[in-house]
């Protein structure tokens, strides 16, 4: 830890950075010193002083309110407190919120592939009654995005909140999906993944029931379905799911696509990627 | 860079657009879950749109919700 490319890019530490990297430092890159020229001009300047002029993230406070459910645990009295994160908009003591999906609402008809997106009625509509931030006994009147807080809800069964459903105003309700389109990146894996819907969950049910099916002839579509399987996680949910479709390969840096509807898939035999950017409370 | 004859495969440290399938519950009972989840695509909101894949216990991709 000798503080490389933070304020400058010199000394017998950085040779192998220079080597390669030309860009600015780091206190440079968040606009505090034009150049390290002006910044030894300035040096004196305590490192309190460049703490106090970071630009913070913006909240995303204009947005619906998304509030995904954490935990559910019982409150005081009558009341159910849910514990999350406000991930965008506002929350207030007061206010009226559905939760989705609903139970039985939320049923998809068919088992369409297709993309799905419907807006359900609520028919669980609750009320906050209190809010409160993570240090306990403080409590709030309102909570913005990105403050992790505990809600008290009354007019709400506790059967109708689950871990992993999101809170949002009835007006304006988060869309729900069984099927949709991501861009990913592949992490160091040593198996590839696959594509594809290959063997039907039916199938599948029949030889988990019946383990005597599983000859020689059968065990490869069982093989592939344990490959094609994925688990999905979204906020605090996770559920079953597949990758029904390679769309496109792209490339890692730009984001174009580099290949349309891919048979052939090059190998890379570069590094795993880090992910830390998307990681998620 | 090596060409591998196989379509429909993902290998490491790669990008692709793929469309994914929440499936249904193999055996319904009081665990099952409905089969759809609150998503937003990630133009419309970040955290919302964010999502990781594992399997078998590791994590094999990140990504994003595009629509």
């Amino acid at each position: 830890m000798s503080g490389v490319n933070l304020v400058n890019r010199e000394g017998q530490d950085a040779v192998a950075l220079n080597t390669w990297y030309s860009g600015p430092t780091l206190v440079e890159l968040l606009g505090l010193f034009p150049s390290q020229k002006h910044y030894k001009l300035r040096k004196n300047l305590m490192t309190e002083d460049i703490v106090d002029r970071l630009q913070p993230p913006r909240r995303d406070i204009t947005s619906p309110l998304r509030f995904p459910i954490s935990n559910v645990f019982k409150g005081q009295g009558s009341t159910t407190g849910v514990w999350g994160k406000v991930c965008s908009g506002l929350v207030q003591v007061g206010e009226r919120l559905g939760v989705l999906p609903g139970d039985e609402t939320a049923v998809v008809k068919g088992r369409s592939l297709s993309y799905f997106s419907q807006r359900l009625d609520f028919e669980v509509i609750v009320r906050i009654t209190a809010i409160e931030t993570e240090a306990e006994a403080d409590r709030v009147q309102w909570a913005a995005a990105g403050s992790n807080v505990t809600l008290y809800l009354t007019a709400i069964d506790p059967i109708h909140l689950d871990v992993g459903r999101v809170l949002c105003p009835p007006t304006n309700p988060i869309t729900l999906a069984s099927a949709f389109t991501a861009r990913i990146i592949v992490f160091d894996i040593q198996v590839p993944i696959l594509a594809g819907t290959s063997v039907s969950e039916k199938r599948l049910s029949r030889y988990l029931l019946r383990p005597s099916l599983l000859l020689h002839r059968h065990l490869c579509p069982v093989l592939i379905l344990l490959l094609l399987q994925i688990e999905l996680f979204h906020q605090s949910r996770d559920v079953s799911a597949a990758i029904s479709k390679l769309n496109a390969t792209l490339d890692r840096t730009s984001g174009a696509v580099t290949k349309r509807n891919p048979r052939y898939v090059p190998v890379f035999f570069s590094l795993g990627c880090s992910a830390v950017w998307y990681g998620n409370s | 860079m090596m060409m591998l004859p196989l379509s429909r495969v993902l290998t490491k440290g790669t990008s692709a657009e793929v469309q994914i399938a929440i499936r249904q519950a193999l055996f319904g009972g009081p665990g099952a879950r409905s089969t759809v989840i609150p998503l937003e695509p990630f133009s419309t909101n970040k955290e919302m749109g964010r999502i990781l894949i594992r399997r078998n216990g590791e994590t094999i991709c990140a990504g994003k919700c595009t629509h």
